[in-house]
C-alpha cells in the first residue's frame, strides 16, 4: 500500500515556479530519496508533503489523509534541513516536550523519551541546555525527536547535512533501522552517494521538475555513468545545476 | 584607495540591511512626522486654550459698587452679570466665572485684598488645563490692579505696595466635566493617574510587545519554527500556547505592576492627605473602589494580551531577534505617542476626522478606561472597554493569519504582509 501519494504538485513564490508538477508514491517501509542540487525544489516539496506549505495545485495524501490532518494526527515526523534547537532547553526536556505532543498518556511519553535517548546516543549531555551542543549533537537530538514517536512517515531534509563522517554513518544507520521496523522514510539530499546507500527508490529533481525515478541501479543504467552523480549529470544533459 | 573600498563595501552592505534602513534612516523620519502631527494638534489646542482664558464672565452679587464692577468688566473686555445668576448656566459656553460682591469692593477701596470666587470649567485634564485657574486669576487680578491703580489709588495715597501686588485673594474651584475638583484632586488626577500610572502602564505594554516580538524572533532566528510547525498540534493551539506562554511572563509583570501601583497610591494618598493647609485636600475622586480596581485590571489585561498579539505580528516580519525588537520598539512608540500628546494638552475625546484613528490604538483605549474608571466617567470607560474588545478580536484574527501563514517561513515582506489578508496554512478537516 502506498503511504505517500503525491500528484502534480506545484508551488510558486513571487512568480518563480519552485516545484513544477511533481508526482510520485512511496510504499510502506520504503526509503525514498529526492536528489537534486541546491534550488532544485527539494525542500519546498518536502515542506508541502509535511503540511507546512500549501501547494498551489496538486494533491498530497499521507495514509489517505491531507497533510495538515496527517500532521495533527502524528502520522508525520519532519526534520528540516537547517533546524535549530532551543538554546535554554535541556535535551531531555526537548524530547519530553515533543513526545508530549505525540503521546496519548504519560506512560507513552516515557517510552518515547526512552527511545529518543537511545536514538540520540547523547547520554549525560541530554541533561545540559542544547545551546551548548555541537552541530552533530543538535542533528542527533532533532533526529531522535522525529523518530522516537515512530511516525508512519519520517520526512528528513538533508539528514546528514553538516555532519562529520562518524556522525553521518550513525544517522544513516538510525534511518535504516527505522525503515526496517516498518517506518516509511522520505528524504532529500544532494549527497548522491548517501542516497545510493540509503534509498530503495529515488527521484532526480531539477529546477522543480522530476527528471527520472527508480532504484539507484535503474537510474544509473537508464542515464549511464559510473554512479548516481554521473547519471544525474547525464539526466540534466549538462545543464547548469543552479536555477 | 583601499580605505574607500572597505568603506563602500560597508555602506552598501548596511544600506541593504532592513533593520538599518528602518531603525537609522527611515525610523526617525516616521517618528518625527507622527510627533510633529501630535505637537501641531497639541499646539493648536494650546492656542485655543489661550483664547479660552479670556472667555470668562463676572457675576456681581451686590449693588453698592455697580459702577466699579462695570468699569472692571469693560477694562477686561468680559461680560458682567448682575444679581443672583446661576454660574452653571454661564459655564455652558464659558471657561470660567468670577463671582464678586460688595465686600470685594469694600475691601479693595480700603486697601485690603478683595475676595473672589473663581469657577473654572475644563473638559480635559492635562498640563495646560491644570494652569487654567491660575491664568484666569491672573487675568482678573490684572483688571483689578488697573482699576485700583487708576481710580482707587488716588483716594488712598498711603496704599500698601503689598496690596497693589496682590489685590485679589481668590477661592478657585476647577470643574472637570461637571465634577468639582480640589487642587489636590486635580494634582492627583494629572500627575498621579494621567502621568505616573499611565507611564507605568505604557512601559508594561511596551515590554510585553518586546517579549512577544522576541519570542517570535527567536523562533525564526534559531530556526526552530519550522520543526515546531510540523509537530502534531493545531495552528490554533500552537498560537494560543505561544500567547499563553508569553502572557505568563507578562502576568509576572502585572503582579509586579500591581505591587508597584499599590505602593504608589499609598504614597500619593499620604502626600495628599497630609497637606491640607497647603490647599491640597484628601482626594475621594481618585480613591479607587474594589469594582474600579477590577475594571482597571481587566482593561489592563485585555490591553496586554492585545499588545502581545501586536508584538507577535510585528516580530514575525523581520528575520531575526534584533529586527523583531527594533520593529516592536517603533510600533510601541507609535502606539504610545497619542497618550504622550495628552499630557501636553490634547483632549482625546475632542479628536475628529483623521485623528479619530487614535481610537484604533489599544494604549489610547486603555487610557480612556483608566481615566473613566478613576473619574467615575462611565461613558468614557465603556467606550474604552468596547474599543479594547474590538481591538482584541481584530488582533487575534490578524495574529492567527500572520503566524499561521507560510509566509513566516518562506520570507519576503510583500508576501508576509499579503499573508495577513489571506487564508493561513492548510488546516485539517477534523
Amino acid at each position: 500500500m502506498d503511504v505517500i501519494v503525491v500528484e502534480d504538485l506545484r508551488k510558486s513564490f513571487d512568480g518563480h515556479e519552485a516545484v513544477r508538477g511533481v508526482s510520485f508514491t512511496v510504499g510502506e517501509g520504503e526509503i525514498y530519496g529526492i536528489i537534486g542540487p541546491n534550488g532544485a525544489g527539494k525542500t519546498t516539496t518536502l515542506r508541502m508533503i509535511a503540511g507546512i506549505l500549501r501547494p498551489d495545485t496538486g494533491k498530497v495524501l499521507i495514509q489517505g489523509k491531507e497533510p495538515g490532518e496527517a500532521r495533527e494526527k502524528g502520522l508525520i515526523g519532519y526534520l528540516p534541513e537547517d533546524a535549530g534547537v532551543y538554546r535554554h532547553l535541556k535535551g531531555i526536556d526537548f524530547l519530553r516536550f515533543v513526545a508530549g505532543l505525540y503521546a496519548e498518556d504519560e506512560n507513552e511519553v516515557d517510552r518515547m523519551v526512552e527511545r529518543g535517548v537511545e536514538i540520540s546516543g547523547l547520554g549525560e549531555a541530554l541533561n545540559k541546555p542544547m545551546g551548548g551542543y555541537s552541530k552533530g549533537m543538535k542533528r542527533r537530538i532533532l533526529l531522535a525527536a522525529v523518530l522516537m514517536a515512530k511516525p508512519r512517515v519520517a520526512i528528513l531534509d538533508e539528514p546528514t547535512s553538516g555532519l562529520d563522517v562518524y556522525h553521518s554513518v550513525m544517522v544513516r544507520n538510525i534511518i535504516k533501522e527505522y525503515a526496517r521496523s516498518g517506518g516509511t522514510v522520505l528524504l532529500s539530499s544532494h549527497n548522491m552517494l548517501e542516497v545510493e546507500y540509503l534509498c530503495d527508490r529515488l527521484m532526480f529533481l531539477h529546477r522543480g521538475r522530476k527528471l527520472g525515478e527508480g532504484t539507484p541501479g535503474e537510474l544509473v543504467s537508464r542515464y549511464g555513468g559510473a554512479n548516481l552523480e554521473e547519471a544525474f549529470i547525464n539526466a540534466i544533459g549538462g545543464d547548469s545545476v543552479e536555477a | 584607495m583601499k580605505l574607500k573600498q572597505v568603506m563602500m563595501k560597508e555602506v552598501k552592505e548596511l544600506l541593504k540591511e532592513r533593520t538599518v534602513l528602518l531603525g537609522v534612516i527611515l525610523g526617525p523620519i516616521i517618528i518625527f512626522v507622527i510627533f510633529a502631527g501630535m505637537s501641531m494638534a497639541a499646539g493648536q489646542q494650546a492656542l485655543e486654550q489661550a483664547e479660552q482664558v479670556r472667555n470668562y464672565a463676572i457675576i456681581y452679587r451686590g449693588q453698592a459698587y455697580s459702577d466699579y464692577a462695570n468699569m472692571l468688566a469693560d477694562s477686561l473686555g468680559v461680560p458682567i452679570y448682575l444679581g443672583d445668576v446661576d454660574p452653571s448656566e454661564l459655564l455652558e459656553d464659558r471657561t470660567a466665572v468670577v463671582i464678586i460682591d460688595d465686600e470685594f469692593f469694600d475691601n479693595i477701596t480700603r486697601g485690603i485684598p478683595g475676595r473672589a470666587d473663581i469657577i473654572v470649567m475644563t473638559m480635559s485634564l492635562n498640563f495646560l488645563s491644570m494652569s487654567l485657574p491660575q491664568q484666569v486669576e491672573a487675568s482678573f487680578t490684572q483688571g483689578v490692579y488697573n482699576l485700583v491703580a487708576s481710580l482707587i489709588k488716588a483716594s488712598l495715597p498711603n496704599v500698601d505696595e503689598w496690596f497693589l501686588q496682590r489685590p485679589v485673594v481668590s477661592n478657585t474651584t476647577l470643574y472637570y466635566r461637571g465634577m468639582p475638583l480640589s487642587p489636590g484632586e486635580a494634582f492627583g488626577l494629572v500627575f498621579g493617574v494621567g502621568l505616573s500610572v499611565t507611564m507605568a502602564t505604557m512601559i508594561l505594554v511596551m515590554s510585553s510587545m518586546q517579549v512577544a516580538a522576541t519570542s517570535v524572533g527567536i523562533e525564526r532566528e534559531s530556526k526552530t519554527l519550522e520543526m515546531l510547525l510540523s509537530l502534531p498540534v493545531s495552528r490554533r493551539e500552537l498560537i494560543l500556547g505561544k500567547i499563553l506562554g508569553v502572557a505568563f511572563i507578562t502576568g509576572l509583570g502585572i503582579i509586579s505592576y500591581a505591587v508597584g501601583i499599590g505602593i504608589y497610591f499609598y504614597s500619593l494618598g499620604s502626600i495628599v492627605n497630609q497637606a491640607p493647609e497647603q490647599g491640597i485636600q484628601a482626594s475621594p475622586t481618585i480613591s479607587m473602589t474594589p469594582l474600579s480596581i477590577v475594571a482597571f485590571m481587566v482593561g489592563l489585561t485585555v490591553t496586554l494580551v492585545t499588545s502581545l498579539l501586536i508584538g507577535m505580528v510585528v516580530g514575525s516580519i523581520p528575520q531575526d531577534v534584533r529586527g523583531a525588537q527594533l520593529a516592536s520598539s517603533y510600533v510601541g512608540l507609535l502606539l504610545l505617542a497619542p497618550v504622550f500628546a495628552v499630557f501636553f494638552g490634547i483632549d482625546l475625546t475632542s479628536l475628529e476626522g483623521v485623528w479619530s484613528i487614535v481610537y484604533l490604538d489599544p494604549v489610547v483605549l486603555l487610557y480612556l478606561v483608566i481615566w473613566g474608571v478613576v473619574t467615575g466617567d462611565h461613558g468614557m470607560a465603556t467606550t474604552g472597554f468596547a474599543g479594547l474588545l474590538v481591538n482584541l478580536v481584530v488582533w487575534v484574527v490578524v495574529a492567527s493569519r500572520a503566524l499561521g501563514s507560510e509566509a513566516i517561513l518562506v520570507g519576503g515582506y510583500s508576501r508576509r504582509l499579503r499573508s495577513v489578508f489571506r487564508a493561513g496554512l492548510p488546516r485539517s478537516s477534523s
